[in-house]
């Protein structure tokens, strides 16, 4: 009796010890990997329309700087903002307009001032289906259109709203009719200005408003053709890069190297000015 | 035999205290962030102001309209092919009734791609469907849709088990009594198998109610028109976590008066049946 008491202690406390075990484990191997981490590895939160540039920069960066690793999340710049003012670990975020980083700013979580590297034009996206039928601005306005935005809480949003509003000034038809008429057409605003790329080249949607950078990029000219925008009422897009708390040499070198050169080099590469 | 006892109840006392720990455990984890978000709601201070908002309340009627016209395409659907498949010895229908849960299984946004690739503008059926002057994509339609693709399985699941677990004698006997198919599924399938059809709704429903992924991909995000609670939910976290808040917690109480629902239907199933 007594054995058998013993031997389920003894189980008993195996469990226990194995959980212990496994805690510490866990918590070591926590620790360790977050101290490699800040040694080499740079995360990046970058705006969504900035992701085949920054795949490019970063693989130039790396290869100037091979024992670092560099890590991208693209996502809308909104909602970036608010993953790390919620605690996602990040270096550096690159935003498409200056606003979200004030707001990270006055939460105290940006450390150097940001920086501009890149400007973007709006571009109106049409998909092939509908050649012949919408061909300049006023056709906006149309019945039977189906114009894709992404949401007024993302740059792009809140650019195209700015746009919209400059097309509706410069319009025959009276002001706010005009508007009324294109956001009757609206069908969906968007989590981020890919996923408006995405729904027009399929074609779900015939209009989209997104950056020029979006409407060089092969699979979208392949499915769309552009509705010149005049360049007196085209909105301007503008970068703006900053470092996140704690920062590091590391993230550092990487917002110079921003401003050399071959990043600019790429970034025009991919329809962005760097003016 | 005292001994024996002895022998019994010792061993199990450290595996009650490693339990307990373990239980502790988990209640704490799932637990915790379900009462993180009852008490930043309510200390937001915003409840009322925030859910009385105009496009809250619009998410809020939207979830609740689509998932309504769900469920009742669900039932009305769902309720023959369930009935069918537990009674055919068909090889087809046994490998349909495996098939007909994959949407359980499969990720929603898979199931929002698809569900593009067969009705979108550019789709298999979409076009021929547009020509007709029906278009699906961002409207509510597609909503719709997408509920029923992810959330029928749950309801057919069930029903399909309530209609196989009882006697068929019993069918049998009323039919041979002179009675009609539809008088017998009315007066004895129906009411034998009402716990197990009713879960099923409650499931199904909780399951449209929650759909995001197909949702989003499949019908975009549009106040009033497309844009259901747990979208409102995406949008609002990225604009006013208030309004996030008090959305969640709306699902939240939903989720657990469903459940609760369930929990009394099958405790007065059981009860009856004793």
């Amino acid at each position: 009796m007594t054995n058998l008491i013993l031997k389920f202690q003894k189980r008993y406390i195996g469990y226990m010890v194995l959980i212990i075990f496994m805690i510490n484990i866990s918590g070591l191997s926590c620790s360790q990997s977050d101290h490699e981490k800040s040694q080499n590895e740079l995360i990046i939160f970058a705006a969504s329309s900035l992701m085949d540039p920054y795949t490019q920069i970063s693989n130039s960066f790396m290869k100037k700087y091979p024992h670092i690793e560099v890590k991208i999340n693209y996502a809308g710049s909104q909602k970036l903002m608010t993953q790390i003012s919620h605690g996602a670990k990040s270096d550096i975020y690159a935003s498409a307009d200056i606003s979200q980083i004030q707001t990270l700013q006055e939460l105290g979580l940006v450390h150097s001032d940001p920086i501009f590297f890149a400007s973007n034009k709006l571009s109106m996206i049409v998909n092939n289906r509908r050649i012949g039928e919408i061909q300049q601005l006023n056709d906006l306005a149309k019945p039977n259109i189906k114009i894709v935005l992404a949401h007024s809480s993302v740059p792009i949003g809140a650019y195209s709203q700015k746009l919209i509003a400059n097309i509706a000034n410069t319009s025959d038809i009276s002001i706010n009719n005009f508007e009324n008429l294109i956001y009757n057409n609206v069908v969906s605003y968007e989590d981020s200005v890919k996923s408006v790329v995405m729904k027009t080249v399929l074609g779900e949607a015939d209009v989209g408003i997104v950056y020029a950078s979006d409407a060089k990029l092969k699979h979208v000219v392949k499915d769309t053709y552009q509705i010149k925008i005049p360049e007196t009422i085209n909105v301007m897009a503008e970068y703006f890069a900053a470092s996140i708390h704690p920062s590091s040499n590391l993230t550092d070198n990487f917002l110079s190297f921003l401003q050399t050169e071959p990043a600019r080099e790429i970034l025009r590469q991919h329809g962005f000015e760097t003016e | 035999m005292i001994k024996g006892k002895a022998i019994q109840q010792n061993p199990a006392k450290p595996s009650h205290a490693l339990g307990a720990l373990i239980i502790i455990v988990y209640v704490f984890f799932i637990g915790l962030p379900l009462l993180a978000l009852i008490i930043k709601t309510a200390s937001s201070g915003s409840l009322l102001n925030v859910l009385f908002s105009s496009t809250t309340l619009q998410a809020i009627k939207l979830s609740i309209i689509t998932s309504l016209i769900s469920i009742i395409i669900i039932v009305i659907i769902g309720t023959p092919v369930a009935y069918i498949i537990s009674r055919s010895d068909s090889k087809i229908l046994k490998i349909l009734d495996i098939f007909i849960e994959l949407p359980i299984i499969l990720p929603p946004i898979v199931a929002g791609v698809a569900m593009l690739m067969a009705f979108g503008r550019q789709g298999i059926l979409g076009g021929t469907l547009e020509q007709l002057g029906i278009t699906i994509p961002f409207t509510t339609t597609a909503v719709i849709f997408a509920q029923i693709f992810v959330s029928a399985p749950f309801y057919i699941r069930s029903a399909r088990i309530s209609f196989g677990a009882i006697d068929k004698d019993l069918e049998d006997l009323s039919r041979t009594l002179g009675k009609s198919p539809w008088h017998t599924f009315w007066n004895i399938t129906i009411p034998l198998t009402w716990t197990g059809l009713t879960t099923g709704i409650a499931l199904s429903w909780a399951r449209s109610l929650s759909e995001f992924g197909a949702t989003l991909m499949f019908a975009g995000n549009m106040i009033g028109e497309t844009q259901t609670m747990p979208l409102g939910i995406m949008t609002a976290m990225e604009t006013d976590l208030n309004t996030a808040l008090n959305l969640s917690l709306v699902l939240l109480m939903i989720s657990v008066i469903i459940l609760l629902g369930i929990h009394f239907l099958s405790s007065k199933f059981s009860r009856t049946r004793v």
